[in-house]
């Protein structure tokens, strides 16, 4: 799956498709968005195990239904400014290249269907180094969701290309 | 007939008797003199004759024949047993493995060339008079049989069914054939015609069934069917085995006498089978067998034993995808984390019936694990066996005189490490052989016995399984490592001069680094003690050696048991928790923060006399400091020879944990071995002992 979505990407010159189905949660006051093509489930906050001597921004590791599942926080990968956990924080686990990470994310809004077609992140964010981790933004009458390229924030160089 | 369902089997024997020719052939060239041990070999080798010309398999039956003849003329001491023999018969063995081999990758078994083998077994054999008198007179026999299949009472008998009756007769055997008739009422004749051959298997060994027997199980015959058994019992005997299986009408029981059916191959076909009576002949070739009465009563029994034991190893294995037992192992996994949660539950909440109920569930779990456990666990013998044997050639192709001893070798390895171990130990070996052993003359000169001893030992030690590669000879020379290094620009002088003896030995396992004064073919050729270490370390294993000039060298192997449930404990440290592997563990102590000591700036405590260096997990592990503790725990670790303590807040307790990695976001991170789920649903890190201490 993720292999069609990253082809597909490449053909619509790394923009996200129109009538793609995004999961879209917020970090801070901005709205972000992944493809539902990579999201497993999402689930309220537990108990992360700190994993000493770890990149930063892997806040650790949870127990995802007896499996050993990494967590990382979406923000401080970004670069954005850290907030506390509140009571709608969430894991947002994700599947890319077999690789399952959890996000954590200040809160889920919802799923939508972006019609309309995103606008390349660079032409809108301009030059900064953050937008190797975008893919695009979508606008949603006015409301804007600014889609997240997995790979790169994984940090997974894909194999074979 | 369609043989691909027997093929495993096929193999899987074939391998069996392989093994055992080549052990036998071992102890034979040990001592010359035992001509039991030919007995044994004859009849491995008589066997995979039996079986690869069932399967049709004629090339490794040619083979396999040829060997048999010769094998013959040695254990009647018609032929001297030699050197040359013993290694030609190596070689067969080299060429047989081979072709089965061959036919197990699904290629055709002749892509090996065995005619130079086979005139050379030929030759050995027809160097003897009675040999050569024997072969033409067989050749002329195989000739008629060829153009005019020998027929007994309207059974045909191919070339190795008159040999293995020939072969038979010779061991006081008697061919005979059975002629079965069930009754016309029987409807499960399947099941009838299997509980005769069941009946005839006990009492020998069926040679062949007509129709055959799939054919039989299939019901694809009327009501009679022939059998040919090779049998030491009385007809009367066989006939009321048979009769005693209800709904047989009758049972034809008939002694064949090769040569009268072979003159008389045309009238044969046409007696009528009626008239087949019991018992014509038979007292003659029974008299005729016994000359020999010192030797014939063994076989039979041998072979009588042999062919049961066969049959129940077949019948009790099954054959199972690795991946399945993966996925089995993984199962259990979850049980036991789901197992340990309940039983926390059943603590917190004091609910009795539970608690009941649950130490029930633990027993079965426990025994689930452990069947688990054993089933994915082989014996090192798998792997040990086919050293003996290669130690044999390298020490030949170097002239040198070794002595081989394996010890331990029913201690038990879980599959997917024994897979892998076997070119790691055979590197190690072949390293003791020419590197480490010197020439007998060398050795003579320094006051050893001339032959070189090599051993080969496996044994458990905690839930590790080590495995040592021993041998007394020069030892490795830690001033010849140190030059060698930094000639080969491995390191600075410095460093080499840093270096104690034990770890100017150890470079032996830093890569590139080959010692051998000239690159010989065994070993040497810079692929050396490196790839060994990495193969080792990839099983989560570790390597060392030891060595004293003029002494001998020891590598050792360490390998953790399973790769996947342990023992370990529980320690807090602040407000994290975190798993030692048990197998680790020396012991755990409390002592009050006055009891460490400093020498040179490093924190020590003494433990019964011992100074033991210790390691403060909060700051190691840079744990956030929550609250301060009165009381220390120290957990004493060891890795290889050396030991530490480690500085705990709390102790949980013992407890079994499932390893799970930690995936490939955390790549490179060495001091964690994994991680566990606990009972209560969080996560405790596995510390890695070893990296910890460096």
């Amino acid at each position: 799956m993720a292999k069609e979505l990253a082809t597909l990407k490449e053909e619509m010159g790394g923009a996200m498709d129109e009538g793609t189905q995004v999961v879209a949660f917020k970090l801070r006051d901005e709205e972000y968005g992944i493809s539902i093509l990579n999201v497993q489930e999402i689930r309220n906050l537990t108990d992360i195990t700190r994993v000493p001597f770890s990149a930063d921004f892997i806040k650790g590791v949870i127990n995802l239904r007896g499996s050993v599942l990494p967590v990382i926080d979406l923000k401080q990968r970004l670069g954005l400014e850290q907030t506390p956990y509140t009571e709608k924080t969430r894991i947002v686990t994700v599947t890319v290249d077999d690789l399952h990470v959890g996000m954590l994310v200040d809160a889920v809004t919802e799923v939508i269907t972006i019609d309309s077609k995103p606008v390349d992140a660079k032409k809108a964010v301009n030059g900064k180094e953050i937008t190797r981790f975008l893919s695009g933004i979508g606008n949603m009458d006015g409301r804007l969701i600014i889609m997240l390229n997995l790979e790169e924030i994984i940090g997974m160089p894909k194999e074979g290309k | 007939m369609d043989t691909n369902q027997y093929m495993d089997m096929f193999l899987d024997e074939s391998h069996e008797h392989l093994q055992q020719l080549n052990d036998g052939l071992l102890s034979l060239e040990d001592n010359m003199e035992d001509l039991s041990v030919l007995n044994d070999i004859f009849r491995n080798a008589h066997t995979l004759k039996g079986m690869s010309a069932t399967m049709g398999y004629n090339k490794i039956a040619e083979l396999t024949h040829e060997m048999e003849d010769v094998l013959d003329l040695l254990r009647h001491e018609q032929l001297k047993l030699t050197e040359d023999i013993i290694d030609v018969l190596f070689k067969c063995l080299d060429s047989l493995e081979q072709m089965v081999d061959n036919v197990g990758n699904g290629d055709p078994e002749d892509l090996i060339d065995v005619s130079e083998l086979v005139a050379k077994l030929s030759a050995l054999s027809s160097g003897n008079p009675e040999a050569a008198a024997a072969a033409p007179a067989a050749a002329p026999a195989d000739a008629a049989a060829a153009s005019a299949p020998v027929a007994i009472a309207g059974i045909e008998l191919s070339d190795l069914d008159r040999d293995v009756i020939k072969q038979a007769q010779e061991g006081g055997l008697r061919g005979v054939h059975i002629k079965v008739t069930l009754a016309e009422t029987c409807l499960l004749k399947s099941a009838r015609s299997y509980m005769v051959m069941n009946a005839l298997d006990e009492l020998g060994d069926v040679v062949k069934s007509i129709p055959p027997a799939e054919d039989l199980e299939q019901e694809k015959f009327e009501h009679s069917f022939d059998v040919i058994v090779v049998t030491a019992s009385e007809e009367k005997a066989i006939e009321d085995a048979i009769m005693s299986i209800s709904e047989v009408e009758s049972a034809l029981v008939e002694v064949i006498d090769l040569d009268k059916k072979a003159e008389a191959a045309a009238p044969a076909p046409a007696a009528p089978k009626p008239v087949a009576a019991p018992a014509p002949a038979a007292p003659v070739p029974v008299q005729a067998a016994p000359p020999k009465p010192a030797a014939a009563p063994k076989p039979p029994v041998a072979s009588k034993a042999a062919a049961p034991a066969k049959k129940s190893h077949a019948g009790q294995s099954v054959r199972v995808d690795i991946e399945k037992l993966d996925t089995l192992m993984n199962l259990m996994g979850e049980l036991v984390i789901n197992k340990v949660r309940l039983e926390q539950i059943g603590q917190t909440h004091r609910i009795s019936e539970l608690t009941e109920t649950l130490e029930q569930m633990d027993r079965v779990t426990t025994d689930l694990q452990n069947i688990v456990m054993k089933v994915r666990m082989v014996p090192v013998s798998q792997v040990f066996n086919r050293f003996p044997r290669m130690v044999r050639d390298v020490a030949k192709e170097l002239n040198k005189e070794i002595n081989l001893t394996i010890e331990g070798e029913e201690t038990e390895l879980d599959r997917t490490v024994i897979d892998e171990i076997g070119d790691p130990i055979m590197h190690l070996l072949r390293n003791s052989l020419d590197h480490g052993v010197e020439h007998p003359d060398d050795r003579e000169a320094k006051g050893k016995p001339r032959v070189g001893e090599v051993g080969l030992i496996a044994r458990h030690e905690g839930n590790n399984v080590v495995i040592m590669v021993t041998d007394d000879g020069a030892g490795i020379n830690a001033d010849k490592m140190r030059r060698k290094a930094v000639e080969k620009g491995m390191m600075s002088q410095e460093e080499v001069d840093k270096l104690d003896d034990a770890d100017a030995v150890r470079i032996i396992f830093l890569p590139g680094f080959s010692t051998a004064e000239q690159i010989s073919d065994i070993s040497g050729r810079g692929v050396g003690m490196d790839v060994v270490r990495n193969k080792i370390e990839a099983l989560s294993g570790h390597v060392d050696v030891e060595t004293h000039i003029d002494e001998g060298s020891v590598f050792k192997i360490k390998l953790p048991l399973t790769l996947a449930i342990i023992q370990a404990m529980l320690v807090k440290v602040q407000e994290e928790m975190y798993a030692i592997p048990l197998g680790s563990i020396d012991s755990t102590i409390n002592i009050q923060p006055d009891d460490i000591k400093t020498v040179q700036n490093k924190e020590v405590i003494v433990l019964r006399g011992e100074i033991i260096p210790i390691i403060r997990m909060e700051q190691t592990l840079q744990i956030p400091h929550v609250k301060d503790f009165d009381e220390i725990f120290v957990v004493v670790v060891h890795a290889g020879e050396s030991k530490a303590g480690i500085v705990v807040d709390n102790l949980i307790g013992q407890q079994e944990i499932v390893i799970k990695t930690l995936g490939n976001l955390f790549t490179g991170l060495k001091m964690f071995s994994g991680a566990t789920v606990l009972g209560d649903g969080r996560v405790a890190l596995i510390i890695d002992v070893a990296t910890m201490m460096q």
